[in-house]
């Protein structure tokens, strides 16, 4: 099972998306959702990390966004008590790196190729 | 009981052949005569019915069998899944719904654990690993027990949109003399502001409804009522609620169910009471449209809600966790939690089919980001009393409202008939091409309550099962438009709000409702039936869905 293997065996094994423990401090940072390039390089980075060949993003508050919430796979129609709930990352920089962290298990992916901004920088 | 069904869904005519598929659930299974599973369910290293054959009471691990398949799919599924099939056998299929079973059914220590050897299909065999026990009101206590080909799975998940008219129909009869009705229409649907809600429809396409006993002339009402494709147009003689009749003609579009289908304002004295007619948990619109509509009654400064959820059979918890937070606020709500999932006993705090913590779901108070964006503050009414509609229809995540709500010191009011009943839920699970459903938690409230199994039932019933809630028995009110004070299950409430009791009006309503409805008969019909293949939940229970798979 996943959750019970290191992070960073997982990571060796090349079994999650270039997952990170880093040990740096980490600066909220940014991504710019209205790009596509960026678009389908998140989706790249957090689809393994999902378990799925394809993700979609939810609703952004804005274009340039600290946050970022994966969909679920939609209900089948009989799913009437559906525990579903979008995963959340934060985007932050650590070590001159762009990562999403996880908000429920605070595994950290790097973000190959995606163009961080530092929110204080904004 | 009526039957309500959505035209987007394909219909078939179940014939009499077919019908005796409805009834293929029974023990089914493999046989073998087994004893009931009392032993641990760690894998002994012989048992399982692996190589070393089977061994009552002693399980393997799940994880042994699990996507070792007699039949091996390759390449990728509609989602761009990669199968994860490898080669294995029909025992080893059954072996894994077996340990399965045992590791995340609810009731696992109640199913009767048999040779998966002895023969029968995986489907039948799946039949028989659930709990036979009953309610006190002498239902199945495990109502929900089925599965279905994981290619029909993911294609219903993922048709967004389907061809239909936008009607919502329930039928009072599918056999001779049949009764179709209709109940709501989706906004923006071709039949939008053109039928309305409790039109009788008597022709498709001139051909009989009514009495039509010919194959081919229910292919052709099949055709009509439930178009396979846009742009099919189609001719609806309808007679109306007032007794006159009317001729309609509609085309077939992409149609998606609505969240939220109406929401008004209703003025009782100097009182503002908020009406929401809430369909649907599912989609992820329900969240920003119930949210919007929460807003909407916030800021008209209602201070009642009278929340219809009649036709609402569930979805997404945390909506349910939204939306009954955005009606108790936040001061009873805080640190409280809306529903925990109580898994099988040896799960412990662990969520066995994830694997991860059983963490309660909370009374979530922001946006989760499935359509409002996660973080946004939900507003709040801040009620200590909500009036619910509720029929049989209302269900699941509809129920977990009325249930976390009560958890947290909400009264409750019942306005309409026993709710379906379901406080369970499971996580679909592919094997091998087929999808199962077997319950797996049932939810429970703050207080540590989720026995409602036979329903919630308002007080003055004369059912002897059921949760009962202050309220009142009072039937769907066909004749008027949904939201208006004067729809019957709508006045009631409001009467109930000015009384704290239930109105004799609400009584001869549901007497005059009855007798509408057996003007035509509910059973005893005669010829093809026209219903829906995946009304699994009345037909099909307990097994697969029908063509005997």
């Amino acid at each position: 099972m996943r959750g019970l293997l290191p992070a960073g065996l997982l990571c060796a094994l090349g079994l999650v998306g270039c997952q990170t423990m880093a040990a740096g401090k980490a600066v909220p940072a940014s991504v710019d959702m209205s790009d596509p390039q960026t678009v389908s390089r998140l989706k790249a980075a957090l689809a393994p990390v999902i378990g799925r060949a394809n993700i979609e993003f939810g609703p952004s508050a804005a274009a340039q966004t600290t946050l970022l919430g994966v969909l679920p796979p939609p209900l089948g129609p009989l799913e009437t008590h559906s525990t579903a709930v979008p995963t959340i990352f934060d985007v932050v920089l650590k070590d001159g790196k762009c990562l999403a962290v996880r908000h429920d298990t605070e595994v950290e992916t790097e973000l190959k190729g995606v163009t961080c901004r530092p929110v204080n920088n904004r | 009981m009526t039957k309500r069904l959505m035209t987007f869904a394909r219909m078939f005519v179940l014939t009499a052949a077919a019908a005796a598929l409805t009834a293929c659930g029974g023990g089914g299974g493999g046989g073998g005569g087994g004893s009931t599973a009392t032993g641990s369910s760690g894998g002994g290293s012989s048992g399982g019915g692996g190589v070393a054959g089977w061994v009552s009471g002693v399980f393997q691990a799940a994880s042994t069998f699990k996507d070792k398949c007699e039949t091996v799919r390759s390449g990728v599924d509609i989602e761009g899944n990669r199968f994860p099939d490898k080669a294995g056998t029909a025992l080893d299929e059954k072996n894994w719904l077996r340990s399965w079973t045992r590791e995340t059914y609810l009731w696992n220590t109640e199913v009767t654990d048999t040779d998966p050897a002895s023969g029968g299909t995986r489907t039948q065999y799946f039949a028989g690993l659930k709990t036979f026990s009953k309610t006190a009101s002498g239902k199945d206590k495990d109502n929900f027990h089925f599965s279905e080909p994981t290619t029909e799975y993911l294609a219903r998940r993922n048709a967004a949109a389907t061809a239909s008219y936008g009607m919502e129909l329930t039928a009072y009869s599918t056999t001779t003399p049949r009764d179709f009705r209709v109940v709501y229409t989706e906004p923006g649907s071709p039949a939008a502001g053109v039928v309305p809600r409790g039109a009788r429809i008597l022709t498709v396409n001139g051909i009989d409804l009514v009495n039509d006993n010919t194959q081919a002339g229910v292919n052709a009402l099949n055709a009509g009522l439930f178009p396979t494709a846009t742009g099919t147009s189609t001719t609806f003689g309808l007679r109306l609620v007032d007794g006159s009749t009317k001729t309609v003609t509609l085309t077939s579009a992409n149609v998606s169910p609505k969240p939220v289908n109406k929401t008004s304002i209703l003025t009782d004295g100097s009182s503002k009471i908020g009406y929401i007619l809430f369909n649907t948990f599912s989609p992820y619109s329900s969240e920003t449209e119930i949210v919007s509509a929460m807003r909407d009654m916030q800021t008209a400064g209602v201070s009642d809600l009278i929340l219809d959820l009649r036709y609402n059979g569930g979805g997404l918890l945390a909506v349910a966790s939204q939306l009954s937070y955005m009606i108790a606020g936040n001061t009873r709500t805080a640190n409280r939690t809306f529903e925990t999932l109580k898994f099988n006993a040896a799960a412990g705090n662990t969520n066995p089919v994830t694997g991860q913590a059983n963490n309660p779901v909370p009374f979530y108070n922001q946006g989760l980001g499935f359509t409002v964006t996660a973080g946004t503050s939900l507003p709040t009414l801040n009620l200590s009393r909500v009036y619910v509609l509720a029929t049989e229809d209302t269900c699941s995540a509809s129920e977990a409202v009325i249930n976390g709500l009560r958890g947290v010191g909400v009264e409750v009011v019942l306005i309409g008939g026993k709710t379906c009943g379901k406080p369970y839920g499971f996580y679909p699970q592919d094997n091998c091409g087929e999808t199962y459903y077997t319950i797996q938690f049932q939810g429970v409230n703050d207080l540590g309550f989720g026995d409602y199994a036979d329903g919630f039932v308002p007080n003055n019933t004369t059912s002897t099962t059921g949760v009962k809630l202050p309220g009142c028995v009072a039937s769907d009110d066909l004749s008027k438009e949904l939201g208006l004070a004067t729809e019957g299950l709508v006045s009631t409430a409001l009467s109930y709000r000015r009384t704290s009791s239930c109105p004799a009006s609400a009584t001869a309503f549901a007497a005059a409702s009855s007798a509408v409805q057996s003007a035509g008969p509910v059973s005893g019909g005669s010829g093809p039936a026209i219903v829906p293949p995946k009304w699994i939940m009345d037909v099909n229970r307990d097994m697969t869905l029908p063509g005997g798979r």
